[in-house]
């Protein structure tokens, strides 16, 4: 399958008046043409300024791009001009929020906001734009489309809103769909059938998707590969089933154990102890080493990314082929539990 | 389990939003209508539902931050507003408590921590003097797992999962029976989630409490909870044992709803069948006739546009209003 | 991503105890609400030059009086209508007076007027507001309405009329000056009580038992203190201007006492021979003015929370 992007040792930094806070450290991933990613990970851990980077949509002062590549189409976006990254936002890159309330302009109507896209960026006539809009609209599943187009945001509910913020990121057909926690404030019902509706339009319109979240159940349900990232580092990265069935990575394996289930029910969840690391002064070791039960004093360096198999990466001391054999078997029986 | 703490009879709360021309009332919220249920000494109801189905509502109610419309929440056996207007109102107040969904709202930015925790034992001359009485806001600050000497510091110096905790140790305070937790753990990280529940189930197990658990985190409420309650639309759709509810859903909606949960595991995820609602929840302004539930259930008959259905047992402690089951 | 296999010491593979520091650091810089805020205020140019044009013209007005050898009376005939100069730095007026003096003393005047009629502006303003915004529901209405009422009435008319009435004198000016005075901060403070009653600790606060008095001087009124301070610190400014321009009307103090609206009223007939009479008094009510909505802007943005950081 083909690379459809490419990002390569994206360090980014915040210069606030308290000093520089490294927000995402030596991020690289690559996305395959209609294959979905979960970045998952907690507040600070910097999946969400990963995800605004793509598009250059950090504000700059105080942010900076300290390091790194994000190459599309052969074009590094990080030193994109103006004109090139209008193009690229909303037409060959789209991306929704987890708040649909903010992300639609409440005095103009659904369908105005709809026609913009396709006006700006495939040059249609009102007319075709209205008909695309309205096309669109029943496509992501909102019923009496006709109707709703003339409606303003503030008339639908928080489901509809977020449909309505997928059409017009869709709208262009564009290769990859960048998902910010986009159930995350939507009720349960609501969120199954968004899920539902993304999974739908990733198949029918080979779109890649990179979602956002901090909810594992839906990261299970919905990606092909994931992305653990803790501290601004991603520690962990393998194909869905791999990562759920054998987690390599300390921080992986206690998130996973820490969420509640509900088809089995555990005595008692389990914790992390303590707090993620300061970004401003960030430890010179693994960002996980205080927390982590099997921590070595080789910890205090930090550890690359040990590959596992050909889809399957950790940072982890734990996976250096000269780590006691001990130490590793005490890991793998905790995961078995 | 064995005795009743709190009882909820025809419990009633509207909200006016907008008034004609003369005063009257022209468009109501029926947030909560008629429900009626037991909480038992010593458990844990879980109380779950989706956005405007009026649980935070009726936790607040039985708190006393609201007056109900109609019905009644009682106490032990005393009308639990009556208490809260009359000449001892400061007793009923520390027999029922609340934790807050907000960290950051639910503490005074302006007080430390010490003063906040203080303030209750203030309040109701709980010790004797300022000795004993900063004895006791550092043993409680010990009991939610805090460090005793940030007593002097701000809220805004602590994370979020210790904000929670301090708001637990501020409701502690009063040695209270009853806690209302108001989604205590939907703002917080994951990893912290498990803590905070964790401490709150300590805690029970240690002082006796008990635990009306407002969530909308479904996982989260088969974990801690012993019965749970489930709303739609300010109606009690199902009420029954954690394990039953969860094993054995009855009522339409409650299927549905566990249907939706995602589980983290792909090999499951990515295979099993989900009901899938049609539509969005009806707006509370304007609820339809009979089972509120009826415009988005597959199995609607046209009993069910008539007449509202009963909370019936369908089980042995097994409680569902719907005319089907 | 790489692959390192590079031999590493077996040694640096030793378990560490898994020991947790409990006594997690909760805050690298302990800054509460108003450090941060005077962090903020600093860093705003104008807003640190009002400040130090405020300190200096209070002390000005303070010790300036009695450093001048003149007193805003002394009249020297001889010398009438002089041009600035070292003896005199802002000249004489038509009765010989020093003008420095009496624009000194014009000072005191105008800045306690500012600063007393603003305060007392202050009281009234948050016990109104503050109680229609604590107690809503009818007592709000009633209360709103009567405000209503009083705003359109043209307040600058119903000033004269009464400074009329009342003859002239600083009493009277107070009176004046407070009358309406008071209108836009309880307003202010009414919508800030309204959006913190809301807040889930003012429930807690109801839910651990506090009363009125307690839920509103601990947690209603400290936090909206912010409001509070700015809207008093941009009330003295109008102040000011108000007292002058009644002055300068011949309706507030009498003579020979000196405000600024009296000298810019004495210098405005001789405008096109002595500028320097309407200048000196002018240019002290604009500098002051100017500096106090520079402070006072600087301060409304260093104590708005959501432009933290």
């Amino acid at each position: 399958m083909k690379t459809v992007l490419q990002v390569k040792d994206l360090k980014i930094e915040f210069h606030t008046y308290a000093g520089v806070v490294q927000a995402v450290n030596n991020v690289s991933f690559d996305l395959k043409e209609g294959e979905v990613i979960g970045l998952v990970g907690e507040s600070g851990c910097g999946k969400s300024v990963t995800s605004g980077s793509i598009m250059r949509l950090i504000p700059m002062p105080p942010g900076k791009y300290a390091n790194g590549q994000i190459l599309f189409e052969n074009k590094d976006i990080v030193k994109m001009n103006e004109a090139e990254l209008r193009n690229l936002r909303g037409n060959k890159i789209a991306m929704i929020f987890q708040d649909p309330m903010t992300c639609l302009n409440p005095v103009l109507t659904v369908g105005t906001q709809l026609m913009e896209t396709y006006i700006l960026h495939q040059g249609m006539t009102n007319q075709q734009a209205r008909e695309k809009a309205v096309d669109m609209l029943r496509r992501v599943g909102i019923p009496a489309p006709e109707q709703r187009v003339q409606q303003y945001p503030h008339e639908l509910s928080g489901g509809m809103r977020q449909r309505v913020m997928i059409a017009m990121a869709l709208g262009c057909n564009p290769k990859i769909l960048i998902a910010d926690e986009p159930t995350t404030a939507l009720d349960v019902t609501i969120q199954a059938q968004i899920m539902d509706l993304i999974k739908k339009l990733n198949s029918e319109l080979n779109t890649a998707v990179i979602l956002i979240t901090h909810d594992l159940g839906v990261v299970a349900g919905m990606c092909d590969r994931v992305l653990v990232m803790y501290a601004g580092h991603i520690v962990e990265s393998a194909n869905v089933k791999d990562l759920y069935a054998h987690p390599q990575h300390p921080y992986t394996w206690s998130l996973l154990q820490s969420i509640p289930r509900m088809d089995q029910a555990k005595h008692k969840l389990q914790t992390i102890a303590g707090k993620p690391p300061d970004l401003l002064n960030p430890p010179s070791g693994c960002g996980f080493m205080p927390r982590c039960k099997f921590a070595m004093d080789l910890c205090n360096k930090k550890p690359p990314l040990f590959t596992v198999s050909d889809s399957h990466q950790a940072a982890c001391w734990m996976l250096h082929p000269e780590c006691p054999h001990d130490l590793k078997q005490l890991f793998a029986k905790e995961v078995a539990k | 389990m064995s005795d009743t703490l709190i009882k909820l009879s025809n419990l009633t709360k509207h909200f006016n939003v907008e008034y004609s021309l003369f005063g009257k009332p022209t468009k109501i919220v029926q947030a909560v209508e008629n429900v009626s249920f037991d909480i038992f000494r010593g458990e844990t109801l879980g109380l779950v539902g989706e956005s405007g189905c009026g649980k935070t509502t009726i936790g607040r109610t039985i708190v006393g931050l609201y007056e109900p419309t109609a019905g009644t929440a009682v106490y032990e056996g005393k009308d639990i507003h009556a208490e809260l207007k009359g000449a001892n109102h400061l007793a009923m107040k520390r027999k029922i408590q609340m934790i807050f969904q907000d960290p950051y709202a639910s503490l005074n930015p302006r007080m430390t921590v010490g003063d906040i925790i203080a303030e209750p034992l203030i309040i109701h001359k709980i010790c004797n003097g300022q000795n004993d009485r900063t004895e006791r806001v550092h043993s409680l600050l010990r009991q939610v797992g805090l460090n005793p000497e940030h007593a002097g510091r701000f809220p805004h110096e602590f994370s979020g999962g210790q904000r929670q905790r301090i708001g637990f140790a501020r409701a502690l305070a009063v040695d209270p029976k009853f806690i209302v937790c108001d989604e205590p753990i939907s703002a917080l990280d994951v990893s912290i989630q498990a803590q905070v529940v964790n401490l709150l189930q300590e805690l029970q197990q240690e002082l006796g409490l008990t635990y009306l658990f407002v969530a909308h985190d479904l996982s989260m409420v088969r974990h801690i909870s012993h019965r749970v309650a489930v709303m739609y639309l300010g109606a009690l759709a199902e009420l029954a044992s954690r394990n039953d509810l969860y094993t054995r859903p009855q009522h339409p909606y409650t299927k549905a709803l566990l249907s939706a949960i995602p589980i983290p595991d792909p090999v499951i995820e990515q295979t099993r069948q989900r009901i899938i609602l049609e539509g969005d929840v009806p707006s509370p302004l304007n609820p339809p006739s009979g089972c509120k539930f009826r415009t988005r259930c597959k199995y609607a008959l046209a009993r069910c546009a008539e007449e509202i259905p009963e909370l019936r047992e369908v089980a042995p402690n097994h409680f569902c209003a719907c005319h089907i089951v | 991503m790489t692959d390192n296999y590079t031999k590493i010491d077996q040694v640096l593979f030793k378990r560490l105890d898994f020991k947790l520091d409990t006594s997690f650091d909760i805050a690298k810089r302990r800054t509460t609400y108003w450090q941060d805020a005077w962090r903020r205020l600093k860093m705003n140019k104008f807003a640190v030059a009002g400040l130090i044009f405020i300190i200096i013209i209070s002390i000005a007005a303070i010790i300036g009086p009695w450093l001048s050898h003149f007193s805003y009376s002394d009249q020297e005939l001889q010398r009438v209508n002089e041009f600035p100069t070292w003896e005199h730095p802002f000249g004489t007026d038509n009765l010989g007076r020093d003008l420095l003096t009496r624009v000194l003393y014009g000072a005191r005047i105008s800045m306690s007027i500012g600063i007393v009629v603003s305060f007392l502006n202050l009281i009234i303003g948050v016990l109104y507001g503050g109680a229609a915004g604590y107690f809503g529901g009818k007592l709000d209405d009633f209360l709103m309405r009567l405000i209503d009422i009083l705003w359109s009435i043209p307040s600058t008319l119903i000033v004269i009329l009464l400074m009329v009435v009342l003859g002239p004198g600083l009493i009277n000016i107070y009176i004046a000056l407070v009358l309406f005075g008071w209108i836009g901060i309880a307003r202010q403070v009414r919508g800030q009580i309204l959006a913190l009653r809301e807040l889930e600790y003012v429930m807690a606060a109801k839910l651990i038992g506090a009363g009125h008095f307690r839920i509103i001087m601990r947690h209603l009124i400290p936090n909206a203190l912010g409001i509070i301070i700015v809207y008093m610190t941009f009330g003295i400014p109008g102040a000011i201007f108000t007292e002058a321009f009644l002055s300068y009307i011949g309706l507030g103090v009498s003579a020979p006492i000196a405000s600024w609206g009296t000298l810019a009223s004495d210098g405005v007939s001789s405008l096109q021979s002595y500028p320097f009479q309407i200048f000196f008094p002018a240019l002290a009510i604009s500098l002051t003015m100017l500096s106090f909505n520079f402070f006072g802007d600087g301060l409304r943005d260093a104590l708005d929370p959501r432009m933290r950081k």
